[in-house]
């Protein structure tokens, strides 16, 4: 507005300074469809100034838009008062994206293992354990020390007495055979002590060949064997002894 | 339904328990003087519609500093008009381009708009019109079209009385030019 020349008193006079102008109809072109206005009907009385409006107005603006427009504006008030009430903590928006993307690391994780559980099977773990314990204790059953060698060294002892005597009747029949009679030879067996025979060959045997012999019967018993096997070891036990005992 | 007078609105508006009520009545009492000016600068609906938003908006934030040293009336189409210049501004700087061409380009949306009815002399009318620097344009709609008096443009848009009718006197003078162009 720097154009401050002279200006007519006149100058509102169209006619005279504008001919042109003031022969065109004056509308306002940017008008309300008249349906528009009488959806509105009394509920809005626009005043004078609106009303001095030319009717013709050729603009118009999307049927209801008045209608509209006061809970448009309501709504972005409250978006905009929410924004600015609403806080987060400071590098809050920073840190989200990395949030964000460890929790969905953490999701896929859970998704891609192939390994299941029944649905309450952690839940009733702990339970089924203590059961089991309960009924492991049931089972344990006390074995005497007297059976349990007895049990494990008399098969030990047969095979070795067996070995010792073949062992004996080769060397005499190879050695002496062609002097002695069978029947000299059959009558000297007869008056072998056949205890001390398995005592001398038990004797004859050290305490290694005995537990390696005792732990390679069978693996199902090997685990029960190991105890009473270290206290042997441990407290340097005399096998011939102990079997002379039984 | 009758029209709430200002001073009452504006009781109402400071008085919490009324007052979204109170504005509610402010929307439905200027929102089409308020859209008609601003349709008139921006030309188009939907930018209109953007527009008398923000204007309603920033009347939200600042009506309780509203001092009623002027009409309501006055105050709004203050906001509505700095409104419309900011937002050809920033079309302007969007699309870095001369005053020249966002009058090319608000002639463009002229002839697609939709809601414009007018015709061909309407049409060349509007387009003349659009050719006047901004505040220019605002003045001569404000008079032509409104019929809003000198005083109280001078409020509104706080420019003299004297050179609101030289601008006008001007802008006259180039519409008449350019529809007697051919």
């Amino acid at each position: 507005m720097k154009e401050t020349g002279h200006i007519p008193a006149d100058f509102d006079d169209l006619s005279k300074h504008a001919p042109t102008l003031a022969g065109i109809e004056k509308r306002n072109c940017f008008v309300v469809p008249e349906h528009y206005f009488e959806g509105l009907g009394p509920v809005i009385h626009t005043g004078k100034y609106i009303s001095s409006l030319p009717s013709k107005n050729p603009f118009s603006t999307p049927e209801g838009y008045f209608d509209l427009l006061p809970i448009m504006i309501q709504q972005r008030i409250a978006a905009e008062e929410a924004g600015a009430e609403l806080d987060v903590p400071e590098g809050y928006f920073d840190e989200l994206p990395n949030i964000i993307q460890s929790r969905l690391k953490l999701e896929e994780l859970k998704g891609e293992s192939g390994y299941e559980v029944p649905g309450d099977y952690f839940n009733t773990l702990a339970g089924r354990i203590q059961e089991r314990l309960k009924e492991e204790k049931k089972e344990t059953r006390v074995i005497s020390f007297r059976e349990y060698v007895f049990s494990r060294y008399t098969a030990v002892a047969i095979a070795a007495s067996v070995a010792l005597l073949l062992g004996w009747y080769t060397l005499f029949y190879k050695t002496a055979g062609e002097y002695i009679q069978p029947e000299v030879q059959m009558a000297g067996m007869d008056t072998v002590d056949t205890n001390n025979l398995v005592a001398d060959a038990i004797a004859g045997l050290d305490e290694a060949t005995l537990i390696e012999a005792a732990t390679g019967s069978s693996e199902e018993e090997g685990n029960e064997n190991t105890d009473v096997e270290n206290y042997i070891i441990d407290n340097d036990i005399d096998i011939s002894s102990m079997v002379k005992e039984l | 339904m009758e029209e709430i007078p200002d001073k009452e609105l504006l009781e109402q508006f400071r008085n919490p328990a009324f007052r979204e009520k109170a504005f509610n009545q402010l929307i439905l009492k200027y929102q089409k003087r308020v859209y008609w000016h601003i349709r008139k600068i921006v030309i188009s609906h939907d930018d209109a519609d953007d527009v008398v938003q923000n204007v309603f908006i920033k009347v939200w934030k600042n009506l309780d500093g509203f001092k009623e040293e002027s009409q309501l009336f006055t105050w709004l189409y203050r906001i509505a008009t700095n409104e419309s210049l900011t937002w050809l501004k920033q079309k302007k700087d969007n699309l870095k381009v001369s005053f020249d061409d966002v009058a090319h380009v608000l002639s463009r949306s002229l002839e697609d708009d939709n809601y414009f009815k007018g015709d061909e002399i309407q049409k060349k009318l509007q387009q003349a019109i659009l050719t006047l620097p901004e505040k220019q344009r605002i003045v001569f709609n404000m008079k032509y079209y409104d019929e809003i008096k000198y005083e109280e443009m001078s409020q509104i848009l706080e420019t003299s009385v004297g050179a609101l009718k030289a601008s006008y006197h001007h802008a006259v003078k180039k519409i008449e030019d350019y529809m007697t162009r051919g």
